[in-house]
């Protein structure tokens, strides 16, 4: 149980992370830094609680699979509005 | 006269007949929620594709619509839902190991922390529409605030949390179910059943964790 509760730590402070980064004037950056510590937290969650570490390869298989079409939907998507 | 054999009560099987252990079915059902997560993240995708296309174009639309999200009530809401994975993952582990009524506990609590969510939620689009901002573009904010894209930014904030709503209302539900189970029963059933709907309801908490960023963290800096 120690790990989850380490987990839950990280989480936290990536949090905490998170709000206080916010408040830099980072411009634009501002979104793309949040995101990815986001996806920091979405991966600590993803290993920890939802077990991905010791699943089956298949379980991350379709993990991975998903995560490479988000970013692929989402990524075309807004850099053709942003190379208009 | 022939009469019908009556058949014995058979025994609860330990897994169903289509599956040749215990082990493979529940690799079945773990994989099928997984397929099934990812298909339920590609939808949330669509809408993120959406936010990305429409910042790209209106920066200060969506810089303002962010400022006037309340932070504190996403953030909290936020801490609501990381907690909640962390009391079901321990749910999880304590069913694990044979500690069926702290694995009750753990989950009933995680079903309150998603009502908490929920209650948070609520009173934010109460907030919202006393300023003005209704689902559509209606609302006083919108005469207020001519900055284009101002009605853009707030549907898709209503679309993404309104969503993920559901998400959370439906993951209340099956975690409660497994809650009432738990206070009966802890077989390898009840366990398996708990771990796949442990998947689901951190699938929901990832989601949230990126909708945050998205609607009320990022402004972007644009004035």
């Amino acid at each position: 149980m120690k790990p989850l509760w380490l987990a839950y730590a990280a989480l936290l402070s990536l949090t905490l992370v998170s709000l206080a980064s916010s408040l830099l004037p980072l411009g634009r950056a501002d979104l793309s830094v949040a995101l990815a510590i986001a996806a920091s937290k979405a991966s600590v969650v993803g290993l920890y609680f939802m077990k991905l570490r010791e699943g089956s390869v298949s379980a991350r298989v379709a993990a991975l699979f998903a995560l490479a079409f988000v970013v692929l939907l989402v990524g075309f998507s807004t850099s053709d509005v942003l190379t208009r | 006269m022939v009469r019908a054999r009556r058949s014995r009560v058979a025994e609860p099987k330990e897994h169903a007949d289509h599956f040749e252990s215990i082990e493979r079915q529940v690799r079945a059902a773990t994989l099928g929620m997984w397929v099934f997560i990812a298909s339920e993240a590609l939808f949330f995708a669509a809408l993120f594709a959406l936010y990305g296309a429409y910042r790209a174009d209106l920066p200060r639309a969506f810089s303002q619509g962010i400022e006037h999200n309340d932070l504190a009530l996403g953030t909290t809401n936020t801490v609501l839902l990381l907690t909640s994975s962390l009391t079901l993952a321990l749910a999880v582990v304590h069913l694990q190991r044979g500690k069926t009524s702290n694995a009750a506990l753990l989950s009933g609590g995680t079903a309150m922390l998603g009502l908490a969510f929920l209650g948070v939620k609520t009173v934010e689009y109460l907030h919202h529409f006393e300023s003005g901002v209704f689902p559509g573009g209606r609302g006083a904010y919108f005469d207020a605030h001519s900055v284009d894209g101002a009605a853009i930014f707030f549907n898709l904030y209503y679309l993404a949390t309104g969503l993920h709503a559901l998400h959370v209302i439906v993951g209340v539900l099956l975690v409660a179910s497994v809650t009432l189970l738990l206070m009966r029963r802890g077989d390898l059933r009840v366990r398996h059943r708990a771990e796949v709907i442990a998947l689901y309801w951190h699938f929901v908490d990832v989601v949230w964790l990126f909708l945050w960023p998205m609607f009320y963290l990022s402004r972007g800096g644009a004035q």
